[in-house]
């Protein structure tokens, strides 16, 4: 169909079909900033490739990112960043190996920092096989926090997935650790302070789940 | 030549038309049989023919050009629903790296009070994964009563991970992690971060 009968306004309409061919790609430019554009092109080359091998293996790709763009506002330096994104890859790595690919990116993203605190994966493999539909991620994120607070990992591992066998809440793994928190900031010992607080938690089982052999009901402990 | 002069020939000419023309009884037959030979027209071509048959349609350069701005809007507007909040392409994979945008309020969102205890801080910020670690993003306000600054923000159900920027009064620039929240481990960029979780089981 000829749409246009005069030259002005065939140069209109020709002009319009190059202003939408070039704006359409300008539009999303404007609406998606380059996020890397703060890290220098050495940074930059180095956390690309990363992030790459990391589409290709199947791994969330948004944390590294967060992670290179949290070490430029911390004016980390090249080797640092590049260094922490690379840990934080290789932490997914493993948390795939643990606990499979099934988990959403808040558990992800909680079972690398166990990780990146020293729990060993065999420990958090434990959780895969607990698993019971309910995400694990404040088990993890009171545990990573206990381990940085002191408790020693063998301890704080232990302690938090005997909780987790016994069906404890979001607001018990809580409790625990405002409590074990606060006897840590008055100044006792944090491994001593876990295994008092550890006896107030209330036991949660769920009608037909197996109790640990720790924690059979004729256990005064319990 | 005159009327008068050509009505003679115009007489013979009409007579000539009208006189029967002689065929043989089979004419008819072969020309109808001629006709079936030929393929019948589809109906279709007719149809379109309104949309398919060029013709001019007088346009000004001001309607031309408005015309333009239309389309350009439309490009703009299919642009934007190309990507999606996560700054990822519908296909779930994007060529190139996307910004993961910080969260828009929507109904799952949960409005979230960061507080920080800081009386000789000239400016505080709450830094995070839910404003691409942007200092500049979620500046605090300081309570009138006292060195109390605070800010609330909607965020995402999950895990964030974050950290307070602390500028003092005296040009030195300081990251803190909040002493009401759980650590995140040590990441090696040089200053601790907090972790909070939002929504049920922090899902």
């Amino acid at each position: 169909m000829t749409l246009v009968s005069s030259r002005g306004s065939r140069v209109v309409m020709c002009a319009a079909t190059v202003l939408l061919g070039a704006l359409h790609p300008l539009a999303l430019v404007a609406q998606d900033p380059d996020p890397l554009s703060r890290l220098d092109s050495q940074t930059r080359f180095t956390v690309e490739i990363i992030i790459d091998s990391a589409r290709v293996a199947g791994v969330p790709t948004r944390p590294l990112l967060l992670k290179a763009l949290e070490g430029s506002a911390k004016h980390a330096d090249v080797k640092r960043i590049i260094a922490a994104v690379r840990s934080q890859f290789h932490g997914e790595l493993d948390v795939r190996v643990a606990l499979g690919s099934t988990l959403n990116e808040s558990e992800w993203m909680a079972a690398v920092s166990a990780l990146q605190a020293g729990v060993p994966l065999e420990a958090l493999a434990k959780f895969r096989g607990e698993r019971t539909g309910k995400p694990f991620t404040r088990a993890l994120v009171v545990l990573t926090d206990l381990i940085q607070r002191g408790v020693p990992v063998q301890e704080a591992s232990s302690a938090i997935m005997q909780l987790w066998q016994r069906g404890a809440a979001d607001g018990d793994f809580y409790g625990l650790w405002k409590n074990v928190e606060q006897d840590i900031i008055s100044g006792q010992n944090p491994g001593t302070a876990l295994q008092q607080r550890m006896r107030e938690v209330p036991v949660h089982v769920a009608p037909g789940s197996k109790l640990p052999a720790s924690q059979e009901p004729d256990n005064p402990s319990s | 030549m005159t009327d008068p002069e050509l009505d003679p020939y115009v007489e013979w000419m009409a007579r000539e038309a009208k006189r029967p023309v002689a065929v043989d009884a089979m004419a008819v037959e072969r020309v109808m049989a001629r006709v079936r030979l030929e393929a019948r027209p589809t109906a279709r071509p007719q149809r379109w023919r309104w949309f398919v048959e060029p013709r001019a349609l007088p346009l000004s350069p001001l309607v031309g050009g408005a015309l333009a701005a239309g389309l350009i809007g439309i490009g703009a507007f299919l642009g934007h629903f190309s990507i999606d909040r996560g700054g990822h392409t519908p296909t779930g994979r994007s060529d190139t790296v996307a910004a993961p945008r910080p969260p828009l309020a929507s109904v799952h969102d949960t409005v979230i009070k960061f507080v920080l205890v800081a009386p000789h801080a000239s400016t505080v910020a709450v830094v995070g994964d839910f404003n691409n670690w942007d200092a500049q993003a979620t500046p605090m306000t300081r309570t009138p009563t006292g060195g109390t600054w605070s800010v609330a923000i909607p965020l995402r159900p999950g895990r964030h991970v974050y950290a307070f920027v602390v500028n003092g009064a005296n040009g030195t620039t300081q990251w803190v992690a909040d002493p009401t929240a759980p650590l995140a481990p040590e990441d090696g960029l040089g200053a601790p971060n907090s972790v909070v979780l939002v929504g049920g089981s922090a899902s």
